[in-house]
Parts: structure tokens; sequence; C-alpha cells
């Protein structure tokens, strides 16, 4: 009776091609929310929902029940996180990754030929497990907007109103009244603006000035202090009303007489203080908070074992609030000092602006820059370190995005291209896009590209993100790469400068219709200053705030102490040890001559490492290796320096233990 | 509608999904077949293209997914609504079974008419009967 | 263990496979770093996007002769573990073999099982079996 479709009939083709390119938006979403828990991107949850609600219907019709059972429990999952019925935690995410792998993996037994594929239990079962104690009661919010359109929001625009409320975001109506012929041009930009600006509730029907045009009104989350009269002018609105101002109380209208008391009140913000600091003192500062951490641990420590004993219950009570009391202190005095290192992103989006404009008269390109998010604040350290990579995306996005003029025209583009560049804190994170309306990319030719030159090869499956390719170092070399978009060209190297920063960058592209860069970097930076050493054939990192010197020695430098062989370093005698047969390391042939010595210290022993040579000082930024990888425990990490190459970190503490360790069993010998 | 037994009707259908457009589409044809019924089906693949769709055709009916990217199929049909001439148009609403919940919202949008994915034909059928051919309802004549 | 695809792929000349679902990627980074102390099955450590992860050596792993890895090597990074397998070439997704998998030869506890086919073994990975346990 049923007109469905059997599975493996013909729509199973359509089907895998349609469910591997959800099941990939899917991934590309989760990505991008990663570590962005607590207040995720709306329109990210929205676009992951969307994608496995998808996929449960495109299953469903195909009749694949296993499928669509599986993608309805994570789909589930889903609409409560985006309704805020379980807490955007990192355990909901990782819940959301599990839930896509086992997806794409009945999907791939799809594609392998089996007829009705299904887990063995439901996936709301493992989903459930991992997520005890996430969900919580949303509390609901009194409305604010207009009865006409409160009584047409669906449940989910209500509670993104109700959210906008909770993070005292301010609330607007920007109304459009567009011509017909060109309506959905103008709701694109708008709605894009919107988004860029704020956050997008929904679009709602508006009333027309002529029955022939069609108007819209967008509902408009937006962070407070936005300039929602520009907004309107770049939405193209007929007009834009606040529902509600964010943050801080709407200001009185100009017009009113501003009477002593208001300005008494306003005083204090226009002189609100702003001191110069140099970057040392609060550098100092922050190395000053990070002991201080470490001696609290120490101190927690000991007085647990003190106090573990005690007979004076009050003593003890009092001696453990207090200590509770310090505890919270200097937990908040870390972030607060780094926060010193702050200062708005404006510093960086200016200069690139100004190079942005240089290369656009240099290509014969018209374009503008648009940045939304200027006050964002980034880490002084960072913004400078940025720059570079960044230049780099821009005069990309001219180069290889933004046509020609004439040819913007003969596509049926507007003549000025356009880049638009988002900052928005995300966690932990700042996040820089940069979008062009330019020519894009197609990721087929990227990935025919990369098998072609041997990047991939035949039989390894295409990637999750073919975009990653360009990024590959081998990519860049790829002559012909240019002959599509030229976007390989030097991407590596901007990969490279984000990953030794702790960042990463994606790319999305319609091909016509433009492409967005999307880079990620953690909002302050911890760089570790290092010396690195080459022992070996290897490149050894030591902190910098332990080594003491590096000097070059000669063998008669040496005395036996006790047994053993020491170097005198000013007034105190250090044992002195190979770092190559320290760590099992093959020895340097034919050593004739001084070598590099280098004095290290942890505060309560030193000493002297003989190497094959010191390569110079870095700052960088430590990868912790996890503790399952075997290896010797002086080696704490990896971290890249300048050039690409990887620098094992070396654990001062444990390598002073080592050395001190085979000093004993020398002279027990 | 003064013949309706003859008359070529028009049907808007709005998914973002390729398959799930084809598979409504046989619906629509089997339904048709059945009832010695024309019908000519448009295809939109979202909501900017249904609205660009709409003022064109005098259309008898408008299926519509209700998950789709940008313009949702809800905000659709806010809009369908709040234009007078189409104020009387039938609309369905066609999401994948979630619950009552999501026939209760398409319904508080304004759709006529609710199928969850995957449907079957009768239930098909029926619905479209209902919303197609008045003269053979029974509060109808 | 489920019986859900594989990925298939060659190193030292033979072929291995593991879970398709514990696969995250396969990633060329620039190259590997010999890691002192590990023994003869790691291969060193390798940045991916970022993340410093142990890099196991599959031929060495199985007992047969190490790799020597160039640059760009490529290796396939896993979920739920902090290291990522050195193979010489991908062969690609395959489904599970049933019922023709034997336990492995003595002495080589990194395999879950070992399926003959025509022309050679296919030897299934325990990707949980390297790690710190039971190593110096």
């Amino acid at each position: 009776m049923s007109r469905r479709q059997a599975p493996g009939g013909p729509f199973s083709k359509e089907f895998l091609a349609e469910a591997e390119m959800l099941l990939e938006e899917a991934v590309t979403c989760i990505d991008g929310l990663d570590g962005e828990s607590d207040d995720p991107n709306p329109s990210k949850v929205n676009a992951l929902f969307r994608a496995v609600h998808s996929l449960k219907g495109v299953a469903g019709m195909v009749g694949l029940t296993g499928i669509a059972e599986a993608a309805h429990d994570l789909e589930t999952l889903l609409d409560d996180v985006r309704m805020g019925r379980v807490v955007p935690s990192s355990a909901a995410f990782s819940a959301i990754r599990g839930g896509l792998t086992a997806l794409s993996s009945l999907v791939g037994r799809v594609a392998a030929g089996e007829e009705a594929p299904s887990l063995g239990e439901r996936l709301r079962l493992r989903l459930d497990a991992t997520l005890v104690g996430a969900r919580r009661e949303p509390v609901p919010e009194a409305s604010v907007l207009p009865p006409d359109l409160d009584a047409s929001l669906s449940d989910y625009e209500r509670h993104r109103v109700g959210e906008a409320a909770r993070r005292a975001k301010g609330l607007v109506l920007v109304d459009l009244d567009l011509d017909f012929d060109s309506f959905d041009t103008g709701l694109r930009t708008a709605m894009a603006e919107s988004s860029a600006a704020g956050e997008l509730i929904g679009t709602f029907p508006g009333t027309a000035s002529d029955p022939s045009r069609m108007a819209f009104r967008l509902l408009v989350a937006l962070p407070p202090d936005t300039d929602t009269a520009a907004l309107g002018e770049r939405c193209g609105a007929r007009q834009v009303s606040v529902v509600r101002g964010g943050g801080r109380p709407v200001p009185p209208p100009a017009s009113a007489n501003p009477t002593a008391e208001t300005a008494a009140e306003a005083a204090p913000q226009v002189a609100k203080g702003v001191v110069r600091v140099p970057l040392e003192k609060v550098a100092a500062l922050v190395d000053l908070a990070g002991d201080l951490a470490l001696t609290r641990g120490a101190l927690g420590r000991a007085l647990r074992r003190a106090l573990a004993g005690a007979p004076d219950r009050s003593a003890r009570y009092e001696a453990q609030r207090a200590f509770a009391q310090l505890d919270r202190l200097v937990s908040a005095l870390g972030p607060t000092a780094l926060s010193l290192r702050l200062v708005p992103v404006e510093t960086l989006t200016s200069r690139l602006g100004r190079a942005f404009v240089r290369t656009a008269a240099a290509l014969g390109k018209e374009a503008d820059f648009v940045v939304h998010g200027v006050e964002t604040e980034i880490d002084k350290v960072l913004a400078d370190e940025l720059a570079d990579p960044l230049l780099h995306i821009v005069r990309n996005a001219l180069d290889h995005g933004v046509e020609s003029p004439d040819a913007r025209l003969a596509a049926g583009k507007p003549r000025r291209g356009r880049v638009a560049l988002t900052v928005a804190p995300r966690g932990r994170e700042v996040v820089l896009t940069f979008s062009d309306d330019g020519r894009g990319i197609d990721r087929d030719a990227i990935v025919r590209k990369a098998r072609e030159t041997g990047l991939l090869s035949s039989k390894e499956p295409e990637p999750r993100d073919p975009f990653s390719l360009l990024f590959r170092p081998g990519f860049s070399t790829a002559e012909a790469v240019t002959e599509f978009s030229g976007r390989g060209v030097g991407l590596d190297v901007v990969a490279e400068a984000l990953a030794r920063l702790g960042g990463r960058v994606r790319v999305r592209s319609t091909p016509g219709s433009g492409t967005t860069f999307e880079v990620a970097v953690p909002m302050t930076l911890v760089l570790l200053e290092s010396l690195v050493v080459r022992v070996g054939g290897l490149r050894l990192a030591l902190p910098g705030e332990n080594v003491v010197r590096t000097l070059q020695a000669r063998p008669d430098d040496t005395e036996l102490v006790g047994g053993t062989p020491c170097l005198r370093d000013g007034d105190r005698a250090v044992p002195l040890a190979r770092l190559d047969s320290l760590l099992g390391l093959a020895p340097r042939a034919g050593r004739i001559g001084p070598e590099s010595v280098v004095v290290a210290e942890d505060g309560e022993r030193a000493a002297a490492f003989v190497v094959d040579s010191v390569e110079g000082v870095w700052d960088l930024l430590v990868k912790p290796l996890a503790d399952s990888v075997p290896r010797l425990r002086e080696i704490s990490g990896a971290a890249e320096v300048p050039g690409g190459e990887v620098a094992l970190a070396l654990d001062p503490g444990a390598l002073l233990a080592r050395v001190y360790a085979s000093a004993q069993a020398g002279r027990a010998a | 509608m003064t013949n309706p037994a003859r008359t070529r009707r028009h049907v808007l259908v709005v998914d973002d999904s390729g398959p799930a457009r084809m598979l409504i589409r046989q619906a629509l044809d089997g339904w048709a077949r059945g009832n010695g019924e024309r019908l000519e089906v448009v295809e939109a693949e979202n909501g900017f293209e249904a609205l660009r769709e709409l003022p064109r055709t005098p259309f008898d009916l408008v299926l519509t997914d209700v998950n789709m990217p940008t313009l949702s199929g809800l905000e659709l049909i806010r809009m369908i609504r709040a234009r007078p001439e189409q104020r009387g148009l039938p609309v369905v609403a066609i999401s994948t079974e979630r619950d009552a919940e999501d026939a209760a919202r398409a319904r508080a949008a304004g759709a006529d008419g609710y199928l969850g994915k995957p449907f079957d034909a009768e239930t098909f059928d029926r619905l479209l009967d209902e919303l197609l051919l008045p003269s053979r309802a029974p509060e109808a004549s | 263990m489920t019986a859900g695809d594989l990925l298939a792929f060659r190193a030292g000349g033979e072929r291995f496979a593991v879970p398709l679902d514990r696969v995250r990627e396969a990633a060329r980074p620039r190259r590997i770093t010999p890691l002192p102390g590990a023994p003869a099955s790691w291969s060193g450590v390798a940045l991916v996007r970022g993340e410093a992860l142990g890099i196991v050596d599959v031929a060495a792993a199985a007992g047969l002769p190490p790799s020597t890895p160039g640059p760009l090597p490529l290796v396939v990074v896993l979920y739920g573990c902090n290291h990522a397998l050195l193979v010489d070439s991908i062969d690609g997704v395959e489904p599970f073999p049933t019922g023709r998998m034997v336990p492995p030869p003595p002495g080589r506890e990194a395999l879950t099982g070992v399926v003959s086919e025509e022309g050679g073994f296919l030897s299934l990975l325990d990707v949980d079996h390297f790690g710190a346990r039971g190593e110096p």
C-alpha cells in the first residue's frame, strides 16, 4: 500500500550523498562549538540540530529506521541543549560528538551494503548516561515584546528572548519594507547583518507600505552599546525600534535637559581611570600570581597534614576557613592579573583595515572592509603575534577572493566587494571571522588537486573538511592551485603561526558567493620563555626561569667532588652531566675543545648539563604530553619552535632529580 | 474552483532536501492518479524561493518542511498568513515526527495540516482530500 | 566490541585495521620527533592540530621491522586516546570480516585477532593496548 521506498532502493545513493553531507555539516558545527560551553552560538547549535533532524527525516523516508531512531535520540538531546533544558557543558558536547560518531558509523554500514543497520541499544541510553545532572529547568522571563509579536513567537524564539534578557542583551525590531523584485537580497543582507551584530532570533511578517512590496520584521538580540542606528542603516531598514536596551539602562533622550544630578552621575564614567602600565610590570604581576598559586598548593597540603591530628577543633576550623578564603582570592588573582594584558582588538583591526585599503588599491580591487566587535578584548601579546597571519588572510581575501569590478558586474554582483570581519569572544577563546563575498573555493577542486599532487593518496578517504587540505604544507607548493583560487599559497604558514599560538583556522566556502575564514585563538596567551638546545639530534626546551646561565667549558674546568664530576659555578660546585647520556641519546661523535653547558636550577638544586649546542631563547606554547604516552618522565610535552621544528619540553625538577640520583649512585659504587 | 475535477491545481513544495521533495512529489502524483486530478507542482528549496513563487502562481496548496536553514518553515507560514490574498491558502507543515508539540507549534504558526515524516500513503491522501476536495468533505456539502 | 566497520591500512607491508568509529581523522603532521625512553613500538611525538600526540609505529608494534618515517608522515588519529597510529598507506573503509578471525600469534598482544584473506592477512589492532600501562 505504501509508496515508501524499500531500503537499498533507488534512493540509497541519494540517501548516502545526503546523509554524508548532513553528517559533515554536523561535525563542522560541533567542531565550531568546541570549548564554547555556557553560551554556545545559537545559530551553530541550531544548524547542528537541523542537520541531525534532516538526517532523521531522510533516513525515515527511505525506511532506515535504525538510523532514524539514533538520529531521533541525538536530536532530542540537541533540542534540549538549544532550548536550555540541558546545560551546554563539555560533557554535553562530548555526548553529542559520541552520537555523531555512532550515526556516521551507521551510515558507513549502509554505504558498505548493509540493508538496515541499527545500534545494539538505543542511543538515548548512552547519551543519558553521560548527562546525569546536566538537566535543568529553564526559567521563563516576563515578555517585553508587543503582544501581537509575542503571540506568534515559537517556543524556541521565546527561549532565546529570555536568554537575551538573562545575558543583559538589548532587543530590537528591525523593520524592512522591500521591493518585490529584490526582496530576497534585501532580506538576506538584513539577516546577515543582524546575525553579525548579534543574534537574529526570528523573522516575522511586517506591514508593507504598498501591497506590491514585501515587509519583514527581524527580532534581534544585541550586545549592550551596539549602535542600533548604524545597524539599521546596514540592514536597509525602514525603522529600528529598541524593545529593551541592553546592560545598563537606556540613556535619557538628548533633548532632555541634563540636571546637575545626572551630570554628576555621568562624571565617573567620563573620568573612568585609565593607567598606562608597561607590559613588563604586568608580566611580573602575572608571574607573581602564578608563584602565589603554587605556594598556596604547598600550603594547603602542609596545612592538611598539620591539622589532621590537631586537638583544638575551633582552631582547626578557623585555619580551614582562612585557607578557603585565601584559596578563593588567589584563584581570582591569576585571571585578574592576566586581564591587565587585555586590550581592545581594535588596535589590531585598524592595522588590518589600513593594510586592506593599501592592498585593494595595489590590486585594482574595489572593496569595503567592515569590522564588527572591535571592543572585544584580546591579549596584547597575542594581538601582536596575530598581526602577521591575519594580514595574510586579509590580503588573500582581496587577492583571490574578491573579483575585479568588471568580473563582479558580469557575475551579477555589486561592483564593490566586501570583506567582513567579526570578532567575538567564545568561552575562553576569541574568534575572528573573515567573510568575503568573492568567488569562493570549489571543494571538489581542492580534493582533486590534493589527489593529483599526491598530498592525498587515491586510497585515503576524503577528509571530513576538505578545506583543511589548504593548510597542509604540501598544498601551498602545488603550482596549479592558483588556477582555481590560489588559496593554498602560503596558507600553511598561517596555520603554523596560529598553531604556535594555540589557535586554529577553518574555512567554509560557497563557490560563486564567498569564503569565510574562521580563526580561533585563546583569549590569553601563556607563552613560556624557553631555552632551546640540541642534543643527540633532538631539540629540547628548558623553561627560561630555570636556566641560570649558558657557558663554554673545557674538560679541565671540571673537578671531582666525592667522585662526581662537578663544574664550578660562582662559589659553588654543581654536578655536571652529559644530557645525551642522561636521556639515553646517541653521544655526538668527535667531541673536541670546549663544550656548550647549560646551568639549570629548580630552587633547591642546581646542575650543569653538557649539550651539543644552544639554539636560542624563544617564547613557546608548550603542549603537555599525556601520561599514557610512555617516555622518560623528564619529558613533559612538546612545542613548535619557529621554522616548524618540534622541541621536547624538559621538566627541570625531574631532570635535576635524575642527576642527583645518579650522582648518589656513583658515590655509593 | 468552479470545476474541481478538471481544473489543474497548483501545489508548492518547500523543502531543502532534494530527496524529500522527490518523495513528496511522488506522493502527490499518487493522490492525483487516484482522484483523477491534475496537479502542477512547483518546488522551492528554501523560504526565500517560496516567498518569490507565491505571488506568481495561484497556488491551491503549500507543503512546507518545518526545519530549513535561514528562514524556517514556521517563519514562512507566518509570512503566508500575513498576506491578505494568501490567508485562505491551505498550508501543510511537514516535519520529522517528534511529538504532538511539533504539530501544535505548526498549527500555532498558522498551518492547516501537519504531516510527520515518514508519512504513509493513506494519511497523506486523507489530508489532501480534506484540503483540496472540500466539495466531498461532509461539512461542505 | 561491536562488529562495526573498519578502517584498513598498511604498515610494514602488512594489512591492519581498527574500528572506524574510533578514527578521528587521518593527518599528516610535519614530522615525528623521537621520544627518549619510549619502547620501540613508539615512533615518537607529533603535533597534530596543536595537540601533542604520541605516535605508535604500527609495524614495530606488530613485530615487523620498525618504520622510518620521512617528512609529512601519515598518521591515523583516534578518539579516546592520546596517541595516533603511524601507517604507510590507507586502504579504506571495509566491513567487519565476521567469523573468520583467529587469535593473534603469541607475543603480539597489540592485536585483537587475525583474519586470513586472499593474498595474506588482515590484523585487527587493539587501539587501547598502547599506553603507559605496563611500560617502564
